[in-house]
């Protein structure tokens, strides 16, 4: 099987040390070098395997106030990072009616990924 | 009938961003009973109500939050306070005998205060103060203004972005964009490595495989009505464009991240004196500006790498500015501080001695395996030390017991080279 | 709008400085008047781009009898004209350097010729001491100056829009975004102006179009001149330079038109000029590299070394038009059409706002009436303006009061400038409809921010005064849309906008 490498850049302190990942096809990891320390092989891996971020974007606000057309949201936790797009495109198509709550959730289980939407502001009526 | 108010206070905070937010509510918290927060906007939380990315909090609150979510907790603070903020505020003057002026929806409002905190915050670099070349068509922003314009007023400023500088609001607002459809065609960076946080670099540039381009400027810009292209080119160590390298490229919309300064225009009004190295006032270890009872905390300062430390630094800076508004002055001969090797700047410029003080700074170059030591009496190590971050250095009371002379803060180790 | 029916007396074309100033003059008399202006806003052409010296007649290499009068003469007019039309204007004078003996020659030289010209108040000052006490920060080098007390600052786009505003109280009609298409001339010599606004009848035309002059006088077969020009680089510096000059110091006019130069401008910051150079088009008003970083910024620091290049908010450059052709050899080209006279071309130039009330009064007092046209004084002429209330600029009694009448003044916009709400509706209100309008109107975006904050919120009012999408607020008009899309606009699912 064809071995691939990918540097990772870790995020765990600030030496950011350019670790060097292994892997196979299949992402099975064979060696991580060039890493300082243990929390950096296991960051690395984790990139490898289950890349995941926060999203934060607005969805609009169904409401006559045009002061504020938009509403922040952000994912309750990291969500792959494969799914950014597609999250984004889903969330264009959502409104929300006013009032909104801090960190009421807005669209649950997005895209069957697990994670909700939810408001990272509030807005009153 | 003319509505010219006056009224006394015992501390009047000036902008209710995420320092001077901190500040009141520290000085609540402590005690203080006549506490005046005044905001020129309409909301409160200065620029972090349109930073709607994650990466706040962590330090202050415990739990990472987006620029919302920080302002929705101190708000709640503040509710459990009692803190009233006058938005809608505007001060336009502000003199040595602690007297400001502010515009109001209603009114001119004279306030008399005993301490005075400034929170202005910092304000970005604009197209004009790097003398960027070229046509001057719409579609040219700095990156904190196309983020107000997407995130707040719900506008794009365009689909094909050239972004220039590396600093954090240009690198978060290359994902903002990539994200709302847009695409990115470069990043172009003056020196030779990224002026923002790594964490940015990975998660906003890397993970989007956004091309970047480092010791490299603009040297053109194109477009009479709209910006329809850029051209840049590679420079060398005197910043000068090499002959040949320069290319164009197309773009409808230029993004400027080339730094944020202090805003300072109250200050210098109040005949406050800055530091030429940071761009805000020189404070000692009080947090006190070159007039008594005229403190300073957060960005107005120097500019911070993370919101926490701008509320933590804020926060200090109240108390003292309660201590003095309940009749305490701090006085005590101050020693120096100075910026020595590899360090752009330090805060505090001053300090008597009398108290433990954090030294605050940042270096000019990144350098591994170095040693930061301020004069002789304290040392630290660290692995790495690059521009972005800012280093705080504790230092405990008994060190400077004994403080006789002014003291130099370098930094010593192996300073990177790039090709 | 159909105008077919009406007959105008005269249409200008053109609202910089020599149309507007033409049309205020006018409409001291009973007349009917129009100004067509092809752009979103009065000013928006070669006048913003030039600096706000009101010269008094120091010449220069190629200076005529037309430009020497129309300077030492409108050096004179202009500070009354400024304050009937609340414009600032301050004299404050100006200082030609030399920096060595050879220099001093020249001044010497300049100074004769001035006085031959008519030009008064000069002397040549070779006191070091008394330099260095009027000017305390130039150059050491500087051996003696050149000193004329009535050189003088004003606006550009301030005296344009005050004309405007004053002609238009007056009775003169102006229409933006009117564009000139064709020149029509019937027997009875009536002129049909068409735009793509309609149709204007006339019987007298003043073609006062700037760089444009040349296309416009084509229309109706004029091509006795063409209209090149000087591209000039300037930098404005940080209203905390304040004071470093007081006066204009500038260099010897060596080769350059107009010579490298620091000034004071009205609004409290400085500006630094002129790389000038020919360029590739006509208008071109792009700055370059070199002649920021390698003219401007050495010539600024030999003059005054104090003034470092960090201190620029905002580098730009104007076009500077001139005629050339035959027999126009790049000066003021203020002359009728001769086949048919009724068509006057009024192109100034360098200097031309300096001379603009004199040449107004020339084009509307001495030319239209020898080609034929009867002026009666209108008896109602009211000579003033009022410019929009400055918050920074007044009392804080006098800003209660305002805020009493309209809380709007109480909302301070641009923080960098100190403008409100109020003043920035005022200003559409007296016809902005772009970015630029409202910074030429109130300054917001002028200042050392360059409208980073206030930009979204100037466009967020535009928006909502004159009831269109924020998408469609330009900065200058058609084409220069400042923020095209609404957010979500490019993602799957939503509408795509314009474009």
């Amino acid at each position: 099987m064809n071995a691939k490498k990918k540097v990772v850049i870790c995020l765990q302190c600030p030496k950011a040390c350019a670790v060097e990942v292994i892997f196979d096809e299949a992402g099975s990891i064979s060696e991580v070098r060039n890493n300082q320390c243990n929390r950096g092989e296991s960051y690395a891996r984790g990139e490898i395997i289950n890349p995941a971020r926060m999203l934060t974007t607005t969805i609009q606000i169904d409401s006559k106030d045009e002061e504020h057309p938009l509403l922040p949201v952000q994912t309750n936790k990291p969500i792959k990072k494969e799914l950014l797009f597609d999250c984004m495109n889903e969330l264009s198509k959502v409104q929300v009616k006013p009032p909104v709550k801090y960190f009421d959730i807005i669209v649950k289980d997005i895209l069957g990924s697990g994670v909700d939407i939810v408001s990272s502001s509030e807005v009153i009526l | 009938m003319k509505k010219l108010l006056k009224k006394s206070v015992d501390i009047a905070i000036i902008g209710a961003g995420p320092g001077g937010l901190g500040a009141a509510i520290k000085a609540r918290e402590a005690g203080a009973k006549d506490v005046v927060l005044i905001e020129r906007s309409e909301e409160i939380g200065g620029v972090l109500p349109q930073c709607i990315h994650n990466g706040f909090g962590l330090h202050y609150f415990k739990e990472e939050l987006t620029g919302p979510g920080y302002i929705h907790n101190l708000a709640k603070k503040a509710e459990k306070v009692g803190l009233d903020v006058m938005t809608h505020t505007m001060v336009i003057g502000l003199n040595k005998e602690k007297v400001l002026t502010a515009a109001t929806k209603n009114s001119i409002m004279e306030i008399h205060a005993k301490s005075i905190i400034l929170g202005m915050g910092c304000r970005e670099r604009a197209r004009g103060s790097i003398r960027l070349p070229g046509d001057r068509p719409a579609g040219v922003f700095t990156a904190g203004t196309a983020q107000r314009l997407i995130n707040i007023e719900g506008n794009l400023p365009g689909r094909k972005v050239v972004i220039l500088g590396s600093g954090d609001i240009g690198m978060i607002m290359a994902r903002r964009l990539k994200l709302e459809g847009a695409e990115i065609v470069c990043l172009l960076e003056m020196m030779p490595f990224i002026g923002g946080l790594i964490r940015n670099e990975v998660q906003c540039l890397r993970d989007f495989n956004i091309p970047v381009y480092t010791s490299h400027t603009i040297t053109d810009i194109i477009g009479r009505e709209r910006v329809e292209g850029i051209k840049f080119a590679k420079i060398d160590k005197d910043r000068k464009p090499i002959p040949g390298s320069e290319r164009k490229v197309e773009c409808d919309t230029l993004l400027l991240s080339v730094g944020l300064i202090p805003e300072n225009e109250l200050s210098i009004m109040a005949g406050v004196e800055i530091n030429p190295l940071t761009g805000g006032p020189l404070v000692d270890e009080n947090w006190q500006t070159s007039v008594p009872g005229i403190f300073a905390g957060g960005n107005v300062v120097h500019v911070h790498d993370l919101a926490d430390y701008v509320t933590e630094s804020s926060e200090q800076a109240a108390l003292k500015a309660l201590q003095y508004a309940e009749g305490n002055v701090f006085e005590g001969k101050r020693k120096k501080v100075i910026a020595g090797h590899n360090v752009r700047y330090v805060v505090p410029n001053g300090i008597t001695g009398n108290n433990p003080v954090d030294i605050y700074l940042r270096v000019s170059w990144p350098a591994k395996n170095v040693v930061i030591s301020v004069g002789e009496i304290y040392k630290k190590k660290f692995d790495y030390v690059r521009p972005s971050e800012q280093i705080r250095l504790s230092i405990p009371g008994e060190k400077l017991k004994k403080l006789d002379k002014d003291l130099v803060v370098s930094c010593e180790g192996e300073e990177e080279i790039f090709n | 709008m159909e105008n077919t029916e009406c007959i105008y007396d005269v249409i200008i074309i053109g609202a910089g400085i020599a149309g507007a100033s033409v049309a205020r003059e006018l409409s001291k008399y009973e007349l009917k008047v129009a100004l067509l202006e092809k752009e979103a806003d009065v000013c928006f052409g070669a006048t913003k781009g030039t600096h706000s010296i009101v010269h008094c007649g120091i010449p220069g290499n190629r200076h005529t009898p037309l430009r020497n009068r129309g300077e030492i003469i409108g050096n004179l007019m202009m500070e009354q004209l400024c304050s009937e039309l609340d414009v600032p204007f301050q004299r404050i004078g100006k200082m030609v350097v030399a920096f060595n003996e050879k220099e001093l020659g020249e001044l010497k030289k300049v100074e004769e010729k001035s006085r031959r010209n008519g030009v008064i108040d000069l002397e040549t000052i070779t006191d070091q001491a008394r330099i260095k006490r009027m000017e305390p920060n130039i150059s050491d080098d500087v051996i003696a100056v050149l000193y004329t007390k009535n050189t003088a600052v004003s606006s550009p786009w301030g005296l344009v829009i005050g004309l405007c505003e004053n002609a238009v109280a007056n009775g003169v009609e102006l229409f933006v975004n009117t564009c000139v298409q064709k020149i029509t001339v019937d027997k009875e010599q009536h002129f049909t102006v068409q735009t793509n606004k309609g149709c204007f009848k006339t019987n007298y035309v003043v073609n006062a179009a700037g760089i444009y002059a040349d296309n416009v006088a084509g229309l109706i077969g004029d091509d006795s001149f063409i209209i090149s020009g000087t591209r000039q680089q300037r930098m404005i510096m940080d209203k905390k330079c304040k004071g470093i000059v007081e006066h204009l110091v500038r260099y010897l006019d060596k080769g350059s038109p107009t010579g490298d130069f620091i000034c004071p401008t009205v609004y409290d910051d400085l500006i630094v000029g002129s790389k000038v150079e020919e360029t590739e088009y006509k208008g071109d008003v792009a700055t370059t590299r070199e002649g920021l970083e390698e003219w401007l910024v050495p010539h600024c620091l030999r003059l005054v070394p104090i003034l470092g290049p960090s201190n620029c908010i905002k580098p730009f450059a104007g076009f500077i038009p001139k005629a050339m052709g035959e027999n126009a050899t790049g000066d003021y080209w203020i002359k009728p059409f001769p086949k048919h006279p009724r068509f006057i071309n009024m192109v100034l130039g360098s200097s031309g706002f300096s001379a603009s009330p004199a040449m107004a009064e020339y084009v509307a007092l001495e030319i239209l009436p020898y080609v034929g046209l009867k002026l009666r004084e209108k008896k109602d002429f009211n000579p003033i303006r009022k410019d929009i209330p400055h918050i920074n600029e007044i009392s804080n009694k006098k800003i209660a009061e305002l805020i009493n009448k309209d809380p709007r003044y109480g909302r301070v916009i641009c923080r960098c400038e100190t403008v409100s709400e109020g003043e920035i509706v005022e200003a559409i209100k007296r016809g902005a409809t772009t970015r630029d309008g409202i910074k030429f109107r109130t300054r917001a975006g002028m200042g050392r921010c360059q409208g980073g904050f206030c930009g979204p919120r100037v466009l967020k009012i535009l928006s909502r005064e004159l009831n269109k999408p924020l998408s469609e607020i330009t900065r200058k008009g058609e084409g220069s849309i400042e923020a095209p899309y609404k957010t979500k606009d490019l993602l799957n699912g939503t509408k795509e906008s314009r474009q």
